[in-house]
């Protein structure tokens, strides 16, 4: 193999080189648009975990958009149960829509209705038309008109703030309260 | 009213904070209750949900209980504590308790008031005084003063 093939060989390798670095550089540059979901998808069930492998909360939706570039994620009827400190009160959270912002805020709208699964707390249904979840802190809030509803009692306020840890909710504003008489 | 004891009871309050594990909810900031003709006023209010029925805790400087009986002669009440207990249908009135009809009026460290037997309890210093009035003998207590 004389000079001039191994220099023709050298030059045919360093061109293919050049072509597939440069080649795979503009494949990547391609911008993702951030208005296109990252996925779509139906029906879903979502388990999420602290970090001791304690399930802790549960989104459950007809339909889930993922913005992968803002981070956020759009539901269609969630239903959301969050367990956290699993013997405390668990809380079933549903509405028609919802936006979680980078796993840290859980947003649900319309016609939202919070169900207090554990049973002899004297209010079970928290209603409203928006509530966001604090993930991080464990919190619930609204400035929505509120209302709690047990047994025989509705109150009903302006605004929420509720602490899932230490089992408190409280509405902020113009809070009006019926006590009905106990059941004959 | 004797019709009270079977009304709703409607709280008017700023805020209400609900402890869903001891089943009480705290109301705070010009705090309303009523119950048909009964009007409980106060800076805070606490409802505890018994199985027997609710027990209401008006404080205030004084909190205020006031009552249209169906004689129509009304008793006003207030202490800076005010327990109202539905299922005795009691009121407990403590510290700078005073209660009152029309010109007649009753102080004490504590008095419980029996809505339904409309009795009076008294209890001054350490000494337990039963003096019990029924709205007869508020009648009469006025007329002695006129005789005098």
């Amino acid at each position: 193999m004389n000079k001039l093939n191994v220099s023709t060989f050298c030059c045919f390798i360093l061109s293919l080189a050049l072509w597939r670095f440069f080649g795979q550089e503009q494949k990547e540059t391609q911008p993702i648009d951030p208005s296109q979901p990252y996925f779509v998808a139906k029906n879903t069930t979502t388990d999420t975990y602290n970090p001791l492998g304690q399930l802790d909360y549960t989104v459950k939706a007809n339909k889930i958009t993922y913005f992968r570039t803002k981070e956020v994620t759009q539901f269609e009827q969630p239903d959301v149960t969050v367990f956290r400190n699993n013997k405390q009160t668990i809380w079933q959270i549903n509405s028609l829509n919802g936006t979680l912002h980078q796993q840290s805020t859980l947003e649900l709208i319309d016609q939202v209705k919070a169900s207090n699964l554990t049973h002899d707390q004297h209010i079970h249904l928290i209603k409203t038309e928006k509530i966001s979840i604090d993930l991080l802190k464990n919190e619930l809030h609204s400035k929505e008109l509120v209302t709690f509803y047990g047994d025989q009692i509705e109150q009903r306020g302006k605004g929420l703030f509720a602490n899932l840890d230490d089992q408190r909710a409280s509405l902020l504003t113009n809070v009006t309260a019926t006590y009905l008489n106990d059941k004959p | 009213l004797a019709s009270d004891s079977q009304q709703p009871i409607n709280i008017y309050a700023d805020s209400n904070t609900v402890d869903l594990n001891s089943n009480t909810t705290t109301f705070f900031g010009n705090v309303v209750a009523t119950q048909g003709s009964i009007k409980m006023t106060g800076d805070k209010l606490i409802g505890i949900r018994e199985k027997t029925g609710e027990i209401m805790i008006s404080t205030g400087n004084p909190a205020t209980f006031y009552q249209m009986m169906d004689d129509g002669k009304p008793i006003n009440a207030q202490a800076q504590e005010i327990r109202y207990v539905k299922a005795t249908n009691k009121i407990i009135l403590s510290n700078n308790a005073v209660i009152s009809q029309l010109d007649s009026s009753y102080k004490a460290e504590k008095i419980t008031y029996d809505i339904s037997s409309r009795k009076i309890e008294g209890k001054k210093g350490n000494q337990q005084t039963r003096t019990v009035f029924t709205p007869a003998q508020f009648e009469s207590k006025k007329s002695d003063k006129s005789a005098d």
